[in-house]
């Protein structure tokens, strides 16, 4: 059975890169999309969610404040979260750890460094 | 004396994240052509995305496309043909390309006196648009050509107050 990623950013375009970089590397997956935050983690309790690729900076709830309400969850616990971003100072990939990240890649990326990151919890 | 310098310096690392930005997003090589001092307030182009920054640079960072090459570059992030491209979705484009230049010269400025923080974009599109930075602002701008479209350039301008000395 496929797996199921919810791709968060507020941006548009940045989503479809996403999804399009997700599809290319021919990963076989159900996408789900969210604008900001706090749509996700409405959309995360619903469940069925694998994987959660998400943006720092989001109107409504950003993507820090996503992760820490997730991991709260008794569904989130373990579930795989990618930070996407381009906040790629030492400092917010430590924060971003410490808040439950599973993984951290800083725009721009390579269609490669995402393959690779996602590779490892899409088999 | 109360002379203003002008470190040109600053702009390398919008260069840096240019060059980075379209060759890994978008596959598409780009080339440096010239640094200058822009004296004229007319946009490059007819698409251009627009950061404002603050604290450590008073300023902001434009990238201002021909429209062709808006539209071929958008296709590239997107891996859609050009021709379906609508206006607000190279908006839209064009919108992240400047946030991602801006992006990466605060991760290169992050630990130094010219730490700044960024705006969300924003994106004027038409031609013969202008775009005013008060004084004492200074404009310095990089011309790049790029490998796929040989008859048009783009610009990035980075206007900032300069220290005073």
């Amino acid at each position: 059975m496929s797996k199921t990623v919810l791709v968060v950013d507020d941006s548009t375009m940045m989503r479809k890169i996403v999804i399009r970089n997700i599809d290319e590397a021919g990963f076989k997956v159900k996408i789900v999309e969210a604008e900001d935050g706090a749509q996700a983690l409405k959309v995360f309790m619903q469940g069925g969610i694998d994987i959660v690729i998400s943006d720092w900076n989001m109107p409504n709830m950003n993507g820090l404040t996503l992760i820490k309400e997730i991991r709260k969850t008794d569904l989130g616990k373990t579930v795989p979260i990618f930070m996407v971003t381009t906040e790629g100072s030492a400092d917010n990939v430590k924060e971003a750890v410490l808040a439950g990240a599973t993984n951290y890649l800083v725009k721009p990326f390579t269609a490669e460094a995402l393959k690779s990151k996602l590779s490892k919890v899409i088999t | 004396m109360n002379e203003k310098t002008l470190d040109v310096t600053i702009i390398n690392p919008f260069i840096n994240a240019t060059l980075a930005c379209l060759s890994q997003m978008a596959k598409i090589e780009s080339k440096r052509e010239r640094i200058f001092v822009k004296s004229s307030n007319k946009m490059h182009g007819s698409v251009s995305g627009i950061i404002g920054l603050t604290n450590g640079i008073t300023g902001s960072v434009a990238v201002s496309f021909p429209q062709n090459l808006a539209r071929l570059i958008v296709a590239r992030l997107l891996g859609d043909a050009p021709e379906k491209l609508s206006d607000a979705v190279i908006g839209d484009g064009i919108g992240e390309v400047a946030n991602m230049v801006a992006g990466g010269a605060k991760r290169a400025f992050a630990e130094t006196e010219h730490r700044f923080n960024i705006s969300t974009p924003t994106v004027i599109m038409g031609d013969q648009t202008s775009m005013f930075n008060p004084a004492p602002a200074v404009t310095i701008a990089c011309e790049f050509s790029t490998s796929i479209s040989k008859d048009e350039t783009f610009l990035i301008e980075i206007a900032f107050r300069p220290n005073k000395e």
